[in-house]
């Protein structure tokens, strides 16, 4: 008998050998999806069923009423959002059209110094095996600028879907003192026709094919029904915010840093930040980690920037979180910067393996003094 | 982390780990039309259920790997197993590592090789070395994922190893010309 060509090791290295290789077209295709903004989520059934279950016990057994509605519910789920609906200063719309049988309301406006935002919900047929899709097809200002941005947020029940849309204040009309908007919005139904996803912890590990062959409809497609689109026109008073001119350079780690500008404003801040890429070719996209601190507190963010072969990334670095507008000093610090590749690793040599990042930690750090 | 954040930390990981997602699914259903249909699933529940994701109870490939466990579970409820054979036909394009065009075309055909026996794994075998190995997991995250311990993510892996190690044996066993 032979002795055994291969070993365990053998076995190993030839599966370290090789990759499969994701086509061009699936690449772009997740690289797309990811563009999107994320979509308004649907809460699964069960999930819906055993809150409400929850929620009924507690009102039997506290006597406490705490009804959230969907609107309610998408504001909340981001923090300066959340921020701004609870304090108030949004504006109520309540205009409704009617898409098909599903009617399409505007629920509130808010603007600020870094951004517009619109609470919508969608009402349509309450079933278990549809949802209502919303989406934002346009949003201009009454001279036809057209605005950047799109959902950010959603919350999802049977028959209803809120979502809140975040567009970018265009520079040159922050400082009016109301804005003119067209939005136009549409709504549909959407049918995923595979089976529920359930728990990860419940998944059967060795599926039956028993009575799986019955199922005719393609996997994963997506079927949209229904609805249409409308428009609606508003005006929305602009809450003023902060706005930092810094325009100073900061070293760490062998990198320069520019803080260009800051600018703060109820629902987010935002700021502009330049530096020079130290791999402008293997490392496309960039990004750079923020914490901006009044005080004690901190209040994390980041900005991203995807580019070929530029030199220099000039970044918006977003912080999502409510920040004081009354402070007298505040403290803007770059933590890291990383580039990343989006290419498969195939490209690269096994030297290369198996990080496809750069990263470097500062942290470049930005004292702002406001004179009155 | 608000919804932007983690928007652009999901992008961030899609750019950096979707080879090794995308290779853990054909090793789990070695075949391309399905594996690409899987993999953008998985971006797309993903990007659903972001808001689900607590970046304080795990990370993002973990959760992104469970999303495709299920993902998968689902893809094998509603289809058969096509017969059991792996073929090459079916597969994706496969890229060999190495420095030279000679070394790639040799570590493409071993891969081939042994890809095509992934069939007499179990399909928790398969899994695992398909996380491992496809998706470039370390033991500790396979181990959190499947929900095991890590001594045991190591024994089904060298015992799956062992499986496809005597296979291959035997498959050169049989090529070797006999002596009489």
């Amino acid at each position: 008998m032979s002795q055994d060509r291969y070993s365990v090791s053998d076995v190993e290295e030839m599966l370290h050998g090789g990759a499969f290789r994701p086509s061009d077209d699936l690449q772009i295709r997740v690289r797309s999806a990811l563009r999107k903004p994320p979509p308004a989520f649907p809460v699964p059934r069960y999930a819906w069923m055993a809150g409400l279950t929850v929620l009924v016990v507690a009102l039997v057994l506290t006597g406490i009423v705490i009804a959230l509605s969907p609107k309610e519910k998408a504001a909340s789920i981001v923090y300066g959002i959340g921020a701004v609906y609870e304090a108030g200063l949004v504006h109520p719309i309540d205009e409704t059209r009617q898409v098909g049988d599903i009617s399409l309301t505007v629920d509130w406006v808010y603007a600020d110094w870094n951004q517009i935002l619109v609470g919508y919900t969608a009402q349509g047929r309450a079933d278990h095996d549809i949802h209502v899709h919303t989406g934002v097809v346009s949003a201009r200002l009454a001279d036809g600028t057209a605005l950047e941005g799109d959902a950010i947020a959603g919350y999802g029940e049977m028959g209803a879907d809120s979502s809140v849309a975040a567009f970018d204040m265009p520079e040159d009309v922050r400082d009016r003192q109301t804005i003119d908007l067209q939005l136009v919005l549409q709504a549909a139904y959407e049918q995923y026709p595979t089976p529920s996803e359930t728990d990860p912890a419940e998944e059967d590990q060795n599926p039956s094919p028993s009575g799986a062959s019955s199922v005719q409809l393609e996997p994963f497609a997506v079927i949209t029904t229904g609805g249409g689109e409308a428009t609606f026109e508003f005006s929305i008073p602009v809450t003023p915010g902060r706005v930092i001119e810094v325009g100073q350079t900061e070293e760490a780690k062998g990198y320069a840093v520019t803080l260009e500008q800051v600018i703060i404003a109820p629902s987010m801040t935002t700021a502009r930040l330049c530096f020079e890429v130290p791999d402008p070719v293997h490392f496309r996209q960039w990004f750079s980690f923020v914490t901006l601190m009044t005080g004690s507190k901190g209040y994390s963010g980041a900005g991203d920037d995807y580019q070929v072969g530029e030199p220099y990334s000039c970044q918006r670095v977003e912080i999502g979180e409510s920040v004081p507008l009354d402070r007298d000093r505040y403290v803007f610090r770059v933590d890291e910067l990383a580039g990343f590749e989006f290419h498969p690793r195939d490209i690269v040599t096994n030297d290369m393996l198996p990080e496809e990042q750069w990263r470097v930690k500062g942290p470049w750090v930005f004292t702002l003094d406001i004179v009155p | 982390m608000n919804q932007k954040q983690k928007l652009a930390q999901l992008e961030a990981w899609c750019n950096r780990e979707m080879t090794g997602l995308y290779n853990y699914v054909v090793y789990r259903v070695a075949d391309q039309t399905a594996a690409d249909e899987i993999v953008a699933t998985i971006c797309e529940r993903g990007l659903k259920r972001l808001h689900q994701y607590d970046p304080r109870r795990g990370s993002l490939t973990a959760w992104m790997f469970g999303i495709a466990r299920n993902s998968l579970n689902d893809h094998f409820r509603i289809r058969v197993r096509q017969g059991t054979e792996i073929s090459l036909e079916a597969l994706p394009a496969i890229q060999g590592r190495g420095d030279t065009p000679e070394e790639q075309v040799i570590q493409v055909e071993r891969f081939e090789q042994v890809v095509l026996l992934l069939d007499h794994l179990t399909e928790t075998e398969r899994e695992i070395v398909g996380l491992r190995y496809g998706g470039e997991l370390k033991y500790q995250e396979i181990a959190e994922l499947m929900g095991l311990n890590i001594d045991h993510v190591g024994v089904l892996l060298h015992r799956a190893l062992g499986k496809l190690r005597d296979v291959l044996n035997e498959k050169e066993a049989e090529h070797e010309p006999r002596q009489v």
